[in-house]
């Protein structure tokens, strides 16, 4: 966990926050990586994903307004900082080119 | 409508162990909205599933991943899951260094004592001197015979006549040699010191089985009428203290007493003969016709040598005894020694057995330490066990939480059992370090004579193999519990663990230890007592004020007549000597055996005395009194005008004359010394009472003669010196004084006249020492399960203690609560712990001196004692409860 690198776990994550806009928070990130990786996620691992990318400056936390689904309780919502989009970029650039590289072989040795 | 589904038990119960701190809240509400909706989404039972997942993926410590252990994939060989639970063991232990500090200790304690008593055991019982080959087949042989009084005597000599005659005709022996162990000087001047010398016969290194490491060992050659060939072997230590391991030792000269040797070899390091005790150097036995009546190789009374044979391979000691026995029995037959009923007797080498094999007062004395330091290690470990429970209880949620992870029960008690034995390599070293001096404190307690003990491989041996047992204990017993205490009714208490003050097991222990302390501690007490009564004790001279001198002139050569010009002179010098107040010399001295002779009163048909009243006399020049500090009661002291044609006159000690005339004035009255006929002595002098530690009426009555009007021809034997101030300090003053008297002097002893009388009171001091030392390693290591059980009680009522407080205790009112909890089982063990010195004291009286059994002061400082260790040790605990933070216990509910 050391360095700006980022898991896998911690780009969906990220990708999740971006995708929910203004009303990221915990259960809501979960429920999304979920459907969109149609896979099995437990709590835990997003929480813990969540705090990590806080750590590194990638996220911010706000307390949301109650809303009447928790029973009025306050929920805390996340967004992605300046920090975490330049990394989702720079992460989707490196792919982007690594997956052209290996579409086309002959300019991938230039 | 139905009541909406829950979140299943086991998810809620292990949420609330999980470490949110303060998110807490937020998490359970998202728990709650994911529950519902996947209830309404997919049903249930896959609603209480995920539940439950996502409640183990959150107690999941990412939080704290120190305390888990990654377990390793399943392809990670079994050494580095070892390695892994290794490193696990050292991170927990290095997190709690109270309990690290206190369990190494107690356990360090334990280990130390036994290893430190089974060192002198083994030197005593188990183990031979070293460099004998088949020490088994070796044995002491003595002779015993009636004594005139009807009883028995056991010879440790034997007449040199008898050996050789036992030599020659037992079969049984493959070979039988004869040695004498004296103490010698070598050197003259200012270069004199005091060796021990052994005259051996040839055949006592072949006995032994021993080789020289330089040079050789006596030829059978060498050993004949009249004096042997002047041929000397130097023991490894000798060798190294006086020539420095100088290779050209071997054939230069040495003189030893009067006598010049060349020295033809050294003996193998360590090799002391056929026991422990430190040799200088070895020479043929037949040296000893310088120092000894030339009657001593034919005499059949006269015991001047030991023995030691090797048995015939295959044959007991009995069958031998029994044939050195008969032979003994036939070669003394019509010479004075005949006795039908003389027994040989072969005993063991060992220096913890007495002759008859069985063992000596050391030996026992090393045995029972060896049962009180095995007591003592059962406590620690016990105690040990105690720390170890309250500390699994303390983190009861981390081993639920890893048990509920999916650790196998396997590997929890694999990593208990790790953490044990790192514990315990930590306290066996701690102990093995202390142990090697401890033991030879002990050692030098108990038979100075037995030489120096080191550790040897068996001692290191069985430290391991204790510390190895202890560890696999304490791990197994803490294990159970583990197992135990996790069932998941575990995990809903919030609290791990049965309370440790509801087993009746440990307390009980705790009074177990109590009672023992105390016992030990009241054995202590009283020999403590005996010893300041030994220091009290007034002898009726001044024995650490005064010196005395001894020289072995005798032995160096000297004449009967240069002997006593040499006394004259030494006591001419002192007197002129600045520092010296006053000096006398004399046959025998202070604390030291003297002689008696038949007394002959005038007026008396039958001497009132008995064969254990008998009065006992010393031969002392005209300052004795005055040096050794003795008052003349009456009359006067000797002066130098009682001389050899003076009348001649005597002293009395006050006790004597009263025996003799009670009531009655004895001075100015004569008494026949020695013979009916001869003159009577004219009592001119009382003089104060002397007395010894030993308070038997043998000897206890004394009179005085002048040297000079001696009844025997006896020589000067020491002479006492009373210096200004400081005994110690005024030695080197004596021994230049003594070299200006005689600069071919050889080596002198000069002692505080005080050492003398030590051995007699040296019964009392080893007991208060041993008993004070085990009472306290009793004390301390019972000390230590006050404070594992208090902990114990603190940490499991942590909770019940917070509410207390939040309910408006004071914190005094909670270290009141705790200390109580202790108190009464140590007042349990208290009254036990009475009760048995009680008994036992009973059995110890006859071993105190002028101290009763049931000294009060005794009984009631050594409970006292205990009850304030145990205050002590209740401290941190109590502090530690009354400290707790009622917010904070009540909040982790």
């Amino acid at each position: 966990m050391k360095g700006d690198r980022l898991g896998e776990f911690e780009e969906l994550t990220l990708l999740a926050v971006l995708a929910l806009g203004d009303s990221a928070y915990g259960v809501a990130v979960q429920q999304h990586i979920e459907r969109e990786a149609a896979r099995e996620v437990s709590l835990g691992p997003v929480y813990a994903a969540l705090e990590r990318l806080e750590r590194k400056g990638y996220l911010r936390s706000t307390m949301g307004d109650p809303t009447p689904e928790r029973g009025g309780k306050r929920k805390r919502l996340f967004a992605v900082t300046k920090s975490g989009m330049a990394t989702l970029r720079s992460m989707r650039q490196v792919r982007e080119s690594m997956w052209k590289a290996i579409e086309s072989p002959a300019r991938g040795r230039s | 409508m139905s009541s909406p589904p829950k979140p299943p038990l086991l998810g809620r119960l292990l949420l609330r162990l999980a470490p949110l701190g303060d998110r807490r809240h937020e998490v359970e509400d998202d728990l709650i909205e994911l529950f519902t909706r996947r209830s309404r989404d997919h049903g249930a039972s896959y609603a209480r599933s995920r539940y439950l997942r996502d409640v183990v993926s959150l107690v999941r410590p990412p939080a704290a991943p120190a305390t888990e252990p990654r377990i390793p994939p399943g392809d990670a060989s079994m050494i580095e899951s070892l390695l892994h639970d290794v490193r696990y063991s050292v991170r927990s232990l290095r997190r709690q260094p109270a309990f690290l500090a206190v369990a190494a200790l107690t356990l360090a304690v334990g280990f130390a004592a036994n290893s430190t008593v089974f060192a002198v055991v083994e030197r005593l019982l188990l183990s031979s001197p070293p460099h004998l080959q088949e020490p088994e087949r070796l044995t002491r042989v003595h002779i015993e015979i009636a004594d005139i009084r009807g009883g028995r005597f056991l010879w440790y000599q034997t007449p040199y006549a008898a050996v050789r005659d036992l030599k020659e005709k037992v079969q049984g022996f493959e070979s039988l040699s004869a040695y004498r162990r004296t103490t010698g000087s070598v050197g003259t001047g200012a270069d004199a010191r005091s060796v021990t010398a052994i005259f051996a016969e040839p055949d006592y290194f072949t006995t032994l089985g021993v080789q020289p490491q330089r040079g050789r060992f006596f030829r059978p050659d060498e050993d004949h009428l009249p004096a042997g060939e002047a041929v000397m072997v130097l023991s490894d230590a000798f060798w190294q203290s006086a020539f420095g391991r100088d290779e050209s030792a071997v054939g230069r000269e040495l003189r030893l007493g009067a006598r010049s040797y060349t020295i033809v070899g050294v003996a193998p390091r360590g090799f002391t003969g056929d026991s422990f005790e430190p040799v200088d150097l070895w020479v043929p036995l037949h040296a000893v016709s310088a120092e000894m009546p030339t009657v001593w190789t034919t005499h059949r009374t006269y015991r001047t040598v030991s023995m030691v044979g090797r048995i015939r391979s295959g044959l007991t000691r009995e069958t031998v005894a029994a044939e050195a026995t008969r032979i003994y029995r036939q070669v003394s037959e019509g010479t004075p020694a005949a006795d039908q009923t003389a027994l040989a007797m072969l005993g063991p080498i060992s220096p913890g057995r007495q002759i008859s094999g069985a063992l000596t007062s050391e030996g026992t004395l090393a045995i029972w330490l060896q049962g009180i330091s095995i007591l003592v290690l059962f406590v620690a470990v016990a105690n040990v066990i105690t720390l170890q429970i309250t500390r699994a209880a303390q983190r009861g949620r981390d081993t639920a939480v890893r048990v509920a992870l999916g650790i196998s029960r396997a590997r929890l008690v694999r990593q208990l059992i790790i953490e044990m034995l790192l514990l315990g390599t930590l306290a066996g070293a701690v102990a093995l370090l202390v142990t090697a001096s401890t033991a030879a404190m002990l050692q030098q307690l108990l038979t100075p004579a037995a030489g120096a003990v080191d550790l040897s491989a068996r001692s290191i041996l069985v430290t391991a193999v204790g510390t190895v047992v202890a560890a696999l204990a304490c791990g197994a017993v803490s294990a159970m519990y583990a197992l135990k205490s996790h069932a998941p009714d575990q995990l809903r208490s919030g609290r791990g663990g049965d309370s440790g003050m509801r087993s009746r097991l440990r307390p009980a222990l705790l009074a177990i230890q109590v009672a023992v302390s105390l016992a030990l501690l009241v054995g202590a007490g009283l020999f403590l007592r005996s010893t300041a009564r030994l220091d009290d004790l007034r002898f009726g001279m001044d024995p650490d004020r005064v010196l005395v001198v001894t020289a072995p002139l005798r032995h160096a050569g000297y004449t009967v007549p240069a002997v006593e010009a040499f006394y004259e002179r030494a006591l001419t010098e002192l007197a002129t000597t600045p520092g010296i107040v006053s000096a006398a010399a004399g046959q025998s001295m202070p604390f030291n055996p003297s002689m008696s002779a038949p007394l002959f009163i005038p007026g008396f048909e039958q001497m009132p005395f008995d064969g254990r009243t008998y009065p006992t006399y010393y031969s002392v020049t005209p300052g004795h009194f005055e040096t050794v500090g003795m008052r003349i009661l009456r009359g006067r002291g000797f002066t130098n005008d009682d001389g050899a044609g003076a009348p001649p006159v005597m002293i009395l000690e006050q006790a004597l004359a009263e025996h003799i005339w009670p009531g009655q004035e004895a001075l100015g009255r004569c008494i026949r010394v020695g013979v009916e006929t001869g003159p009577c002595r004219e009592i001119v002098g009382i003089a104060s009472n002397t007395r010894r530690f030993v308070a038997s009426p043998e000897g206890a009555l004394r009179f005085y003669l002048p040297i000079a009007q001696r009844y025997a021809t006896v020589t000067p034997q020491a002479i006492l010196i009373r210096p200004q101030g400081d005994p110690v300090a005024a030695i080197a003053v004596v021994r230049a004084a003594l070299q200006r008297v005689d600069p071919n002097l050889p080596f002198v002893q000069i002692r505080v006249l005080a050492e003398l009388a030590e051995p007699e009171g040296r019964r009392w001091r080893l007991g208060s020492t041993l008993l004070s030392g085990f009472g306290a390693i009793a004390l301390i290591v019972a000390s230590f399960g006050v404070y594992g059980l208090l902990s114990s009680f603190v940490a499991h009522r942590m909770r019940e203690i917070g509410v207390r407080l939040a309910l408006g205790a004071s914190p005094s009112n909670v270290v009141r609560l705790v200390v109580r909890q202790s108190m009464l089982w140590i007042v349990t063990g208290l009254a036990v712990g009475l009760a048995v010195a009680g008994v036992g004291a009973r059995y110890v009286e006859p071993l105190l001196f002028e101290t009763r059994a049931y000294d009060p002061l005794v009984f009631l400082a050594a409970p006292l004692l205990l009850v304030c260790v145990a205050l002590i040790a209740s401290a941190v605990p109590a502090w530690r409860a009354a400290r707790v933070d009622p917010n904070l216990t009540l909040r982790a509910e």
